[in-house]
């Protein structure tokens, strides 16, 4: 207790400064963040490099970054004044141009239904995503000016509107139906909040896609929702109002550049399977780890046949975010996002995690251990395993 | 009489937000959630049965639905003695995408798999979007066999598990006979790797060792 005491004080006197000394923040980080005041909010901004360590450029920084991503809503999403039928002539639905803004828009869609499919299911357990936010998109706020604003909520509604009518056409039906998609209950399970309110989860899904068009290569893979969940959990729960009302534009970057740190989007580019960097790479990786460091381990998972891609797959990708409950996995992102290198103390973590259940792992049949492995036990501490994964990188 | 052991993997495959976890929880659990993550990665339960005197233990792999996975798509079915294909039937395109997974894996797995398409969501039947007649023909030219379920409301989940246990039964042991039709001729076909015949009594002790399940 005493020494939590101390490194919170530590780390109020260090963000209070005008160059702010990252190195030994990561260190005190490396133990996890204090989260008095919003503390780890405005620390994971420094740590995924959103905000410098100089101070004095905060203000201009975040001015910028919020107005840059104002732009790309306004652009991408909202797009005032456009008119669906307006630019008809020149470019059109069947257009078959690869340039044409119809054929990106299609492609679009399919991303966004997608997206929206994933993160209705974000965090089921946890109410916080169904609820409205305190700042939704200012133009969706007015109502009344609904209509001359899009929103990904028409755009979806109205995609899977397109997919009910085209599909029909295509089996021959005639009976066009009018009634919309979803069923009553449906609509009560997965409703919208009225008009001019957003849920969380429509905040995510609205960064999301805005990742996805600025990340062409990319673009949206699944399990990016369960990566930038508790980011935009903490940043949303911040006790300061402004950092609140930012939380969306913040989130964004801060999803960019974690995305960006060395090899983390390559794990969702299964493009890049089999080369240096890929997520099957850092898979070999781990598997290395755990021979090098416990061979009997090793052999019966060899032995067994157990593969790296059922289990190990979901935890590189998603950072162990499906692994542990919510406080715990932001407890090992302090940690993660504190280290220098993600991705290795990523790897590390995961080789600790399979070394913890050795006893359990050496006794089990295949189902046994999968089972283990596929649902790690809640008893493990993110202390040991963490601690655990720093000694075996020590070595 | 004594009862035969059998030990049979089924892959459940489909596009992504059909049911395929759905059905799974729905069999092993009896469980239904409305609210549940997308699967990121298969995911692995074991079920133990008796049909008759027999004892069947399935070990079924629930597999991500999203395209971008499809990669690892046969480390998941290589093996596999049944599939089901799972459409929802609200969604046109997850129909379409059925067509694609049954011709990878009749050229991956040739015969030897089940297979089994699977209408899910049939509690929306007043939404249906693929018409039954079209997915029950097309299932049959493809030597499917195609079956209505809603993990929902627990409808034709127990059912189609039990009936594509026994045509997992039926098939190896045809295949059994065959082969040792073959044997005598000297023709004798490729070992089986998946299936293994226990004697009852054997498997029963195992348990007993282990104390698993």
């Amino acid at each position: 207790m005493e020494r939590y005491k101390e490194r919170l004080e530590e780390v109020k006197s260090l963000l209070n400064k005008d160059q702010i000394d990252l190195k030994r923040l990561r260190e005190i980080c490396s133990q996890s963040c204090p989260n008095e005041g919003g503390l780890r909010s405005v620390i994971w901004k420094i740590l995924l490099n959103y905000l410098p360590s100089d101070r004095k450029q905060w203000t201009e920084i975040l001015n910028k970054r919020r107005n840059e991503y104002r732009n790309f809503v306004r652009d991408m999403i909202i797009r005032p004044g456009y008119k669906e039928n307006e630019n008809c002539e020149i470019d059109h639905p069947l257009n078959s141009n690869p340039e044409s803004e119809w054929s990106s828009f299609f492609k679009d869609n399919e991303v966004l239904v997608q997206i929206d499919k994933d993160v209705r299911r974000l965090c089921p357990d946890l109410f916080f995503f169904q609820k409205p936010t305190e700042f939704p998109c200012e133009e969706i706020k007015n109502v009344q000016d609904a209509e001359i604003y899009q929103s990904l909520r028409k755009r979806v509604a109205k995609t899977q509107l397109k997919a009910d009518e085209v599909s029909k056409h295509r089996l021959g039906f005639t009976n066009y139906k009018s009634n919309s998609k979803k069923t009553k209950e449906e609509q009560d399970e997965y409703a919208y909040l009225p008009d001019g309110q957003e849920a969380h989860w429509e905040i995510i899904e609205r960064i999301l896609f805005i990742y996805a068009k600025l990340n062409r290569g990319c673009s949206y893979v699944q399990g990016m929702n369960e990566v930038l969940g508790p980011i935009y959990y903490i940043f949303a729960n911040d006790p300061d109002i402004e950092w609140r009302r930012n939380a969306e534009a913040d989130c964004f970057f801060c999803f960019n550049n974690l995305m960006g740190l060395e090899g983390i989007r390559e794990n969702f580019e299964l493009v890049l399977d089999n080369t240096q960097i890929g997520i099957a790479a850092n898979m070999k990786r781990l598997y290395d780890l755990v021979r090098s460091n416990d061979p009997s381990v090793f052999n019966i998972l060899q032995k067994q046949n157990l593969k790296p891609e059922f289990f190990a797959f979901r935890w590189i990708t998603l950072l162990l975010s499906q692994e542990f409950k919510l406080p715990e996995v932001i407890s090992l992102w302090d940690v993660l996002f504190a280290d220098k290198e993600t991705l290795d103390l990523l790897i590390h973590v995961c080789c600790a995690m399979i070394l913890i259940q050795r006893e359990h792992l050496l006794k089990g049949d295949f189902s046994a251990n999968i089972k283990i492995l596929q649902n790690y036990p809640n008893s493990v501490e993110i202390k040991e395993i963490v601690e655990k994964a720093r000694n075996i990188r020590r070595k | 009489m004594s009862g035969k052991s059998y030990q049979f993997k089924i892959v459940l495959l489909g596009e992504g937000c059909v049911g395929k976890t759905s059905l799974m929880l729905r069999y092993v659990q009896d469980k239904f959630n409305d609210e549940h993550l997308s699967t990121i990665q298969a995911a692995f339960i074991k079920k133990k049965i008796r049909i008759g005197s027999n004892s069947v233990e399935l070990a079924i792999w629930d597999t991500a639905g999203q395209e971008k996975y499809h990669a690892l798509g046969p480390i998941y079915y290589r093996g596999s003695n049944g599939a089901f294909l799972v459409y929802d039937i609200t969604d046109i395109d997850s129909f379409e995408r059925i067509r694609k997974w049954v011709t990878e894996l009749k050229t991956s797995l040739g015969d030897d798999c089940i297979l089994c398409i699977v209408g899910n969501k049939s509690d929306l039947e007043k939404n249906r979007n693929v018409p039954i007649k079209e997915a029950e023909e097309y299932a049959k030219s493809v030597g499917a066999k195609h079956y209505s379920t809603s993990a929902k409301l627990n409808q034709g989940v127990n059912e189609l598990f039990l009936d594509i246990s026994k045509r997992m039964i039926e098939k190896f042991e045809s295949s059994e006979n065959l082969e040792s039709i073959n044997h005598q001729s000297g023709n004798s076909s490729n070992k089986r790797n998946t299936i293994q015949v226990v004697d009852d009594s054997v498997v029963q002790q195992e348990d007993k060792k282990s104390g698993c399940c």
